[in-house]
């Protein structure tokens, strides 16, 4: 028994010890937030501010317009987790739900723009966004990524499991079809819609190219771009980025902590039968 | 009541599936073709119609090819370092007294996945400073030389690879674990029953069973090697590098169109380099295939 309890042992260890590594970046993104400018240069190695202090944050405040950023950073990643929940939703439950002719093909089709890398429209998007008035807008960094063939894979897989039973009753009860999949389809692949809505709410929110090319003015610019913008050529300010970055990673920590870990266990654990 | 007739039975799966296709059309198909006419076209301003010239400089352009190039580095430094790492810590996770602790190891190690690539890259750099970067002064505790990490163009990339191997190690061991679900306990017990060891285990019952999923993650790594934008463009401090050693399709499509106005040869380039990576899927779907059929 003895070597069993050396393996496990020997197995948290390593876990524990990757962990450990893991948490090196963020403990000096946070440490440095709180370091005056002469504690950083003189101490790198260590990453608890020994005088803490309020000066980056204090400096942050002034340099950018941190609150309307942050804001809009929120309004356009949350409006892209409700898009990407319900229209994917939507168009998974048409996949899992029904058998209908080209079903194969369509489904295929679906797949095959996985392929297809989002590069290829970047020119063209802005030149067409360029031509609808849409530079400057939330539009074009919203709408694209309200659809994805990923996502719509994601959560037929969960529906799937539904069993067609619910279906079928529900139908001989009269109910209609968008109130079946109001009524069972979604309530029963919560699992699948909420981790595309976590995700896509993630991927908004951290997304960089987007609100680089598409927003132009401070006042409409996310925080992603925002952050990047304070470099200064004649003073090399360490701090004020990385508290940026620091608060940056608080909501999506928050969301993660919150909500993710229910549906990553659940997402992890669905295909395995719980008894 | 929507849907009730039988007629309504036959279009409202269509009705389901259709957002799908009107955004596609959209914010896709349109564009995908516009960019084609647009990439016919040079000049900044005053746009002339040059039929294929724009491909044949994109051909010649040594740049280009250099862009190509460390995309290839940085797949290679996914497929070799990243994900033979995910996969062992995956199997780490995956033993069967680790199961109540599973979640909180995958999230931990999901987290850097899901922090913006901006604040990885600022904190990076701040890691990878020649001066005051705790990298630097962590090596010197041994008495190593410094090193020169974003400035010296041997040190660049594989600065950005321990970055990248930081940030996507998550992911990939999330991808792995839902692979070894659907791998019965059972099946590795009665191998270890009849006296396969650990290895023969993992070469003869895992990695085989893991072979659909494997496509996916391999096809995954080597998109999301070339499509590198963020973290490297910001890591070389709003450009290439040094030498270009960080510059990357995407950056030099981004360079080309925004910085100078190119927006024909930006859209070659991004029409060059969506048909090599086609390319590479197709011939990676066809190999996992023959790989299939012949066991």
């Amino acid at each position: 028994m003895t070597g069993r309890m050396f393996h496990r042992l020997f197995i948290y260890a390593c876990l524990a010890l990757m962990s450990f590594l893991f948490c090196v970046p963020f403990l000096f993104m946070v440490g440095t937030s709180f370091k005056k400018y002469d504690d950083i240069v003189r101490e790198p190695l260590n990453p608890l501010p020994l005088a803490p202090t309020l000066d980056n944050f204090i400096l942050l405040f002034q340099k950018l317009p941190f609150w309307t950023q942050f804001f809009n950073g929120m309004f356009i990643a949350a409006s892209v987790a409700v898009l990407a929940m319900v229209l994917n939703a939507l168009v998974a439950f048409g996949f899992s739900r029904y058998d209908f002719k080209f079903k194969h093909v369509l489904f295929t089709i679906v797949i095959a723009t996985i392929l297809i890398p989002a590069q290829m429209t970047l020119v063209p998007a802005f030149v067409m966004f360029r031509n609808w008035g849409w530079l400057d807008t939330f539009y074009p960094v919203i709408l694209p990524g309200a659809v994805s063939a990923i996502n719509i894979f994601l959560i037929r897989q969960v529906m799937g499991s539904v069993p067609r039973e619910l279906y079928e009753s529900a139908r001989v009860d009269g109910s209609s079809e968008l109130g079946t999949f109001l009524r069972i389809a979604v309530p029963l692949s919560m699992s699948g819609i909420g981790i595309v809505g976590l995700l896509s709410f993630m991927g908004s929110w951290n997304d960089y190219l987007g609100p680089l090319i598409f927003l132009t003015s401070e006042h409409k610019m996310t925080l992603a771009v925002g952050i990047t913008t304070m470099n200064n050529p004649y003073k090399e300010d360490y701090a004020s980025p990385i508290t940026g970055a620091c608060l940056m990673a608080i909501p999506v920590l928050i969301l993660l902590s919150v909500v993710g870990q229910k549906y990553f266990v659940s997402g992890l654990s669905a295909g395995s039968v719980k008894g | 009541m929507p849907f009730k007739s039988s007629t309504g039975l036959k279009i409202a799966p269509f009705l389901f599936i259709l957002p799908f296709f009107v955004h596609q059309a959209v914010f896709n198909l349109y564009p995908t073709i516009y960019g084609f006419w647009i990439s016919l076209y040079s000049g900044v301003s005053k746009l002339t119609f040059v039929w294929f010239q724009n491909y044949a400089y994109l051909l010649q352009d040594e740049r280009f090819w250099k862009s190509m190039g460390n995309g290839v580095k940085l797949t290679c430094g996914s497929l070799f370092i990243v994900l033979p790492i995910a996969l062992g810590v995956a199997l780490l996770i995956n033993q069967p007294f680790v199961e109540r602790r599973k979640g909180m190891f995958a999230t931990f190690f999901f987290t850097p996945n899901i922090t913006s690539a901006v604040a990885v890259a600022i904190v990076f750099s701040f890691i990878y400073n020649r001066e005051i970067g705790i990298l630097n002064s962590f090596l010197g505790l041994f008495g190593m030389e410094s090193i020169a990490w974003l400035e010296n163009p041997k040190w660049t990339i594989p600065a950005l690879i321990i970055m990248v191997t930081w940030r996507y190690l998550g992911i990939n061991i999330l991808y792995f674990l839902a692979g070894l679900q659907n791998i019965p306990y059972e099946l590795i017990e009665a191998a270890k029953i009849d006296g396969a060891n650990g290895i023969q285990r993992l070469w003869h019952i895992t990695l085989p069973l893991l072979r659909p999923i494997m496509t996916f993650i391999v096809f995954q790594a080597i998109i999301g090697s070339f499509s590198m934008f963020a973290e490297a463009y910001l890591l070389a401090n709003n450009g290439g590098g040094p030498n270009d050693s960080l510059l990357f399709p995407t950056m030099y499509m981004y360079e080309q169109a925004f910085r100078f106005q190119k927006f024909g040869y930006s859209s070659a380039i991004g029409y060059i380099f969506t048909l090599i990576l086609l390319i590479v899927g197709l011939i990676q779907i066809k190999l996992f295939q023959e790989q299939e059929s012949r066991r």
